[in-house]
């Protein structure tokens, strides 16, 4: 192999690290710039780190540009700057491992085969191809152990599933499969085919491809199910308000049909002076009513009358609403539903924790205008007895044991909306804990 | 003093409202309330026409001749009179679009919840009071420029931006709803936003200060704020979730 092929072959592998460090961060953190300006930090990194590796080759100076690169690429995303840089680190970290094992490894065999140590040719192309080969893996768990204890992401999915696990380590093994046998080829010969070298890279590009692409279908698999998750959830509630509805229309018939006798009953009571009776007569009438919430604005409607139901049952109070909204509103339904839904959940769990004499949930709704803009401002007030757990930013994260079956978290809440319609905040104190949220433009 | 209206034509409604309100007359310890009552909103409106400016008016939608919504237009064209807390009361609330166009208002659906109507009117009662009280009293902002010591109202103010050592000071033209520049002194940043009403205004950058009245919405991560041409102020990233805290709680408090 000449030293320019082996140079070719150290630049390809450099392009194909640093992808893969960029897919690492992007599997954590949202690009805070444009693509194109991480693009250019990422060109810069290779261009910087592969001269000075070939013209220092120095440990120490290596590890000091890799850190202090990795640690500013990872300021081009937005999240906690903290998180941010002890991930980049890990991953650089990482990539020394998989440094360290391509390099013990070949350096092994090659001593062993044929007694000399492993030339720096060798080192340069075919031990940067293993180190890729060994690193992808450890990345991806990486991003596994990351996105389990440090995601806030709506999207992100903290349960690592059985199935998951076992898929990716079956692929993780297969890789390293592959290395153990791409290792012993690669010193195999004295004079390696250079062809059999640049195919065997194209091989490698193909794996870590098959890998990432694996990987990302199970992560939209998972986004998926979550929706579904979601979507199921709302579907219920439709359900559900559709009963009352045609109950509601049962009951509105029957008593149109009735109407008249009550009519002759109330005028037989007050012609013989019986107002008090009369009076009995008409609240029983009045108690037949039922109280469903109808304001005309059906994913309000639906999240209240379900929730009012499912929260009379499980705490044994009222939620108290107090509503000054117009009918038809411009909501999106999906949205309000999920929101609303599961605003109330996390209301109606945390309240579940608190005796039952203090327990309550205030549910206000009211809109407000001015020059020609007008908010539709929703506040849900519950008591709780457990304080919210906070991470380092003040940001709160769930206490929930099982994340699958119970509502969302707030910073998902918050995650979900699009900023053009509307936001959600949230404050806590004296054991009450009160979530805004705020929609623009409603009528 | 607070001066109320109540305008309807159904007399048994305006003798409920009137029992209320003197009710809640009696209650009101350093407080009186002057009540006057209209069976129409022709009457009401001869008499605003006058120069009588009322703080809240409870109003019925649909009356004979001109209606509540009409009413409330008419009032709004008025000097002062966008200022006037309109509640109205109405059988349906299919108005509520015209309601909304009228702006500033509160609305109860008859029958007269008692309930309901004492929220209403304590909370229309409470911002009655805090803008009078910022009218006889309103609250001022002093800033120094070379020795003399000027002041500024502090409703008036619409944000204040910092560049190095200065801080320029934006204002409203109320008549045009424009915003404009106003003047500029020497301060510390973090020294002038203390002496700021806390729930009113809020730091959004580290170069800016606003006051949350004049907020239309957040967008991108800008303020929009509520002039005609929708000035934008840049929210910086740290100050974003502190922004939208603050700014839903003042929502909060005023509807």
């Amino acid at each position: 192999m000449t030293e320019s092929v082996a140079l070719v072959i150290y630049y390809v592998n450099s392009v194909i690290y640093a992808g893969m460090s960029y897919y690492g961060l992007t599997c954590m953190f949202k690009p805070a710039f444009k693509k194109r300006w991480i693009l250019l930090a990422y060109a810069s990194f290779v261009i910087i780190s592969s001269q000075q590796f070939l013209a220092f080759n120095s440990a120490w100076f290596n590890l000091a540009v890799h850190l202090f690169s990795f640690s500013a690429i990872s300021l081009l995303f937005s999240g906690s700057k903290s998180i941010k840089i002890l991930y980049a680190s890990t991953l650089y970290l990482l990539s020394l491992v998989a440094d360290a094992i391509s390099y013990v490894g070949l350096s092994y065999i090659y001593l062993e085969r044929h007694g000399t140590e492993l030339p720096q040719i060798y080192i340069y192309s075919i031990g940067r191809t293993v180190i890729n080969i060994i690193y992808l893996p450890l990345l991806l768990m990486c991003v596994m152990v990351f996105r389990k204890f440090f995601t806030k992401k709506a999207n992100s999915y903290s349960v690592v599933s059985i199935p998951y696990i076992a898929s990716v380590f079956i692929l993780l093994g297969g890789i390293i499969l592959i290395d153990a046998l791409f290792l012993v080829y690669a010193v195999n010969e004295y004079y390696v085919n250079i062809g059999l070298v640049v195919a065997s890279q194209f091989v490698v590009l193909l794996i870590i491809f098959l890998v990432i692409w694996h990987y990302n279908a199970l992560l939209d698999y998972f986004h998926v199910l979550e929706a579904n998750k979601q979507k199921n959830r709302i579907l219920e509630h439709w359900i559900l308000q559709y009963n009352m509805a045609i109950s509601s229309q049962k009951e509105i018939s029957k008593m149109s049909h009735n109407l008249k006798y009550h009519f002759i009953a109330l005028t037989s009571l007050l012609k013989n002076n019986k107002v008090k009776e009369a009076k009995i007569y008409l609240e029983e009438r009045l108690g037949e009513i039922s109280d469903n919430i109808s304001t005309g604005n059906l994913p309000i409607d639906t999240m209240l009358n379900y929730y009012q139901q499912k929260i009379r049952q499980a705490l044994g109070v009222d939620i108290e609403i107090d509503l000054m909204i117009p009918p038809s509103m411009k909501l999106d339904a999906e949205l309000t539903a999920t929101v609303l839904g599961n605003a109330l959940e996390n209301a109606l769990e945390a309240c579940a924790h608190v005796a039952s004499g203090e327990r309550y949930i205030r549910f206000k709704a009211a809109v407000t205008s001015k020059d020609n803009s007008n908010l539709l401002i929703i506040t849900i007030a519950n008591s709780y007895k457990v304080a919210p757990i906070t991470d380092g930013n003040g940001n709160i994260i769930t206490s929930k044991q099982d994340k699958r079956k119970h509502g969302i978290g707030l910073a998902s809440i918050q995650e979900m909306f699009p900023e053009d319609v509307g936001y959600v905040s949230y404050d806590y104190a004296d054991n009450i804990f009160r979530i805004m949220l705020i929609f623009y433009d409603v009528m | 003093m607070i001066r109320i209206a109540v305008c309807d034509d159904d007399k048994q409604i305006i003798q409920t409202l009137k029992k209320y309100l003197n009710d809640k007359a009696e209650q009101l310890h350093n407080e009186t309330l002057d009540i006057s009552l209209y069976l129409s909103a022709v009457d009401f409106l001869c008499d605003t026409d006058k120069g009588l400016v009322f703080h809240i008016v409870i109003m019925d939608i649909e009356m004979a001749g001109i209606s509540g919504v009409e009413a409330g237009k008419i009032l709004r064209s008025n000097p002062n009179g966008d200022e006037t807390i309109i509640i109205y009361i109405s059988n349906h609330d299919s108005f509520y679009r015209e309601m909304v166009d009228v702006g500033s208002f509160r609305f109860i659906k008859k029958p007269l919840n008692t309930a309901k109507l004492d929220d209403v009117f304590n909370r229309a009662l409470n911002m009655a009071l805090k803008y009078r009280d910022s009218l006889t009293s309103p609250r001022m902002f002093a800033y120094k420029v070379g020795t003399t010591l000027n002041y500024i109202k502090v409703d008036d103010i619409v944000y204040f931006e910092k560049a190095l050592r200065e801080i320029k000071i934006y204002i409203w033209d109320r008549p045009k709803k424009n915003i404009v520049y106003e003047d500029k002194f020497y301060s510390k940043f973090e020294e002038m936003i203390e002496k700021l009403p806390q729930e009113q205004f809020v730091q959004c950058s580290r170069s800016c200060v606003v006051n949350l009245s004049c907020v239309a919405r957040m967008e991108k991560g800008d303020i929009l704020l509520s002039d005609k041409s929708r000035t934008r102020i840049s929210i910086g990233k740290i100050y974003k979730v502190e922004v939208q805290k603050i700014h839903a709680k003042y929502l909060e408090d005023i509807t």
